[in-house]
């Protein structure tokens, strides 16, 4: 196998728990090819951050091997660049600065050093406000300060734990392209989160993660394939739905309830909207107020429940 | 890139003007009246001694378990700088920095405990000072690394600083021929106090100001100097553990 050829990242059977004996991974197995972006979604306290900092090799895993660019831990520090989910900064200096600092620690010279950060933050739209000292940043700034970091510091791995987290629509266009440009280049990375129409347009392939299991891997298609029906038909119930309402009710034929939460209702429909007359008028006669209905194709929130068993999301009732 | 991190830390304390404007001005306000109030010479100098050793300290401690729980420490380790190298460069940036952010202070209390007449004690006040600073700073560190909580931090540090100092023959000289007096005489905080004890007229275990400064007392720094170079392996030596402690569980820097 070439080096081109070799993956950045193998993690076999990787396992750990926490202090208080709470698993966080359960015998993961997972590779992270060149040139690809790798997807890592679950619900929280699914694991995912967990796996990141294995990867990362920030985090001694209890069992479990992991290959790094062919190698061992040796230097992969320098050769990873990682996101995590607080994005600390020396808040007195400048973004500029920090970013240029940080990077001379990775051991790229001042000068170049100061050139990435004057580039990447100008991509990420902080042209204006890279002088100013970071605690006057939001915290959408803080996190585009530090992905304007993670790819300047241009690592072979770059590791990102939910990138997505208070960015505006602009950053994350800007994102999107520099991960799929990254990749062409023949970068790896891992990005994790709960955006499933941002995971569908820029990962190769996606990672279900359920309670630090595997719950499946595929590309977006295959993982999307896998939901049986043809349309996601959302229906919103005014107030939570009663037992009566949902349960053991008789839908019709091609619909199945996949999930209930709260007052929403997710079905998947064989053959696509066709039926959502049917299927109101049925919830009309159990009693159902309807406050809004959505039908659309399926996404990796529906491959997720189908392959995990449950939501990605558990949204408040 | 060797230096990075002394680098940053002089970045970081210069950028921030009303705080280095505060740390100079607190040691004067609170020493200087204490040179001023005519307490006995032995309790002056403990005094002056006891602020050096706690402004290392605390100093080392709280910014680094505040900058650990915030993620910082984390994100410079993440870099790869190494932590054993990230902890020798910080040292020895914030020790410097002590010294400097003290010298006012200091230099008011020489000048009122004994005007122009003070130039050795002066002298051996500022290399102690700073000995004790180095010494303070990675215990400070280690310090912070132990503890999980800035309250936790502040007791330890009280504490391991008394100790040290009560070790260093502060509270009551040691018994000749004890394993106290060894202990005094390779402590760094030593020659600070004894530099103080000097400096305010107090009579030391050590002698006079000119055997405790002068050419000929090498051999009575040698023991503290080791010994501060002993602390500086045992860091190093430590330096996965600190890693581990200040990142979170099981970190590997």
């Amino acid at each position: 196998m070439t080096p081109r050829e070799e993956p950045a990242v193998r993690a076999e059977g990787i396992r750990h728990a926490w202090e208080e004996g709470r698993s966080a991974l359960r015998d993961v197995d997972l590779v992270v090819r060149r040139g690809e972006v790798l997807g890592v979604m679950g619900p929280n306290g699914s694991g995912k951050s967990t796996l990141l900092r294995v990867l990362a090799g920030a985090l001694e895993p209890d069992g479990g091997r992991v290959e790094r660019f062919g190698g061992g831990a040796g230097g992969a520090l320098r050769r990873t660049a990682t996101v995590l989910d607080r994005s600390p900064f020396a808040d007195s200096l400048p973004g500029r600065e920090n970013v240029t600092r940080l990077l001379e620690l990775r051991g790229v010279p001042g000068p170049e050093a100061r050139d990435r950060a004057e580039t990447w933050l100008g991509r990420f739209g902080l042209a204006d406000r890279s002088g100013d000292p970071v605690a006057t940043y939001s915290r959408g700034m803080r996190r585009k300060t530090d992905l304007a970091l993670a790819f300047a510091a241009a690592g072979d791995l770059l590791l990102l734990d939910e990138p997505l987290d208070a960015l505006d629509a602009a950053a994350r266009s800007t994102l999107a392209g520099s991960l799929r440009e990254r990749a062409r280049a023949g970068g790896a990375t891992v990005v994790t989160g709960h955006g499933a129409a941002f995971m569908e347009d820029v990962c190769d392939r996606v990672a279900f993660l359920r309670a630090g299991e595997l719950a499946a891997l595929g590309s977006p298609e295959e993982l999307i394939g896998a939901v049986e029906g043809s349309a996601t038909i959302e229906v919103e119930l005014v107030g939570p739905a009663e037992d009566g309402v949902a349960e053991g009710r008789e839908w019709p034929e091609g619909v199945r309830l996949a999930a209930r939460d709260g007052g929403r209702l997710r079905f998947s429909a064989r053959d696509g909207g066709a039926s959502l007359p049917d299927l109101s008028a049925r919830l009309l006669e159990a009693g159902a107020e309807i406050a809004g209905v959505r039908v659309r194709s399926p996404d990796l929130d529906d491959a997720f429940l189908a392959l995990a068993g449950e939501p990605l999301r558990r949204e408040s009732p | 890139m060797t230096g990075g991190v002394w680098r940053l830390e002089w970045r970081i304390v210069l950028s921030r003007p009303g705080r280095l404007a505060w740390s100079v001005s607190v040691p004067v306000l609170l020493l200087v009246p204490v040179a001023l109030s005519g307490a006995a010479d032995a309790h002056r100098a403990t005094v002056y001694a006891l602020f050096v050793v706690f402004f290392g300290l605390f100093g080392a401690a709280a910014p680094v378990i505040r900058d650990a729980e915030r993620g910082w420490v984390e994100r410079v380790l993440l870099t790869g700088c190494g932590v054993r190298r990230w902890l020798v460069e910080r040292t020895a940036a914030h020790s410097l920095q002590d010294l400097l952010q003290l010298a006012p202070a200091l230099a008011a209390v020489i000048w009122i405990e004994g005007g122009a007449r003070v130039a050795l004690p002066a002298a051996s006040v500022t290399a102690g000072a700073l000995l004790a600073l180095v010494a303070a700073n990675l215990v400070g560190t280690l310090v912070a690394a132990a503890v999980r909580s800035l309250a936790e931090g502040a007791l330890v540090c009280a504490g391991a600083g008394l100790v040290a100092l009560h070790l260093a023959g502060a509270f009551r000289p040691p018994s000749p021929g004890s394993w106290q007096e060894t202990a005094a005489a390779v402590s760094p905080f030593r020659p600070a106090l004894s530099s103080f004890r000097n400096l305010a007229g107090a009579t030391d275990l050590w002698g006079s100001a000119a055997s405790v400064a002068g050419w000929g007392s090498a051999g009575l720094w040698t023991g503290p100097a080791a010994a501060t170079l002993l602390l500086i392996a045992c860091a190093w030596i430590g330096g996965p553990w600190v890693g581990r402690r200040l990142t979170g569980t099981d970190n590997h820097f």
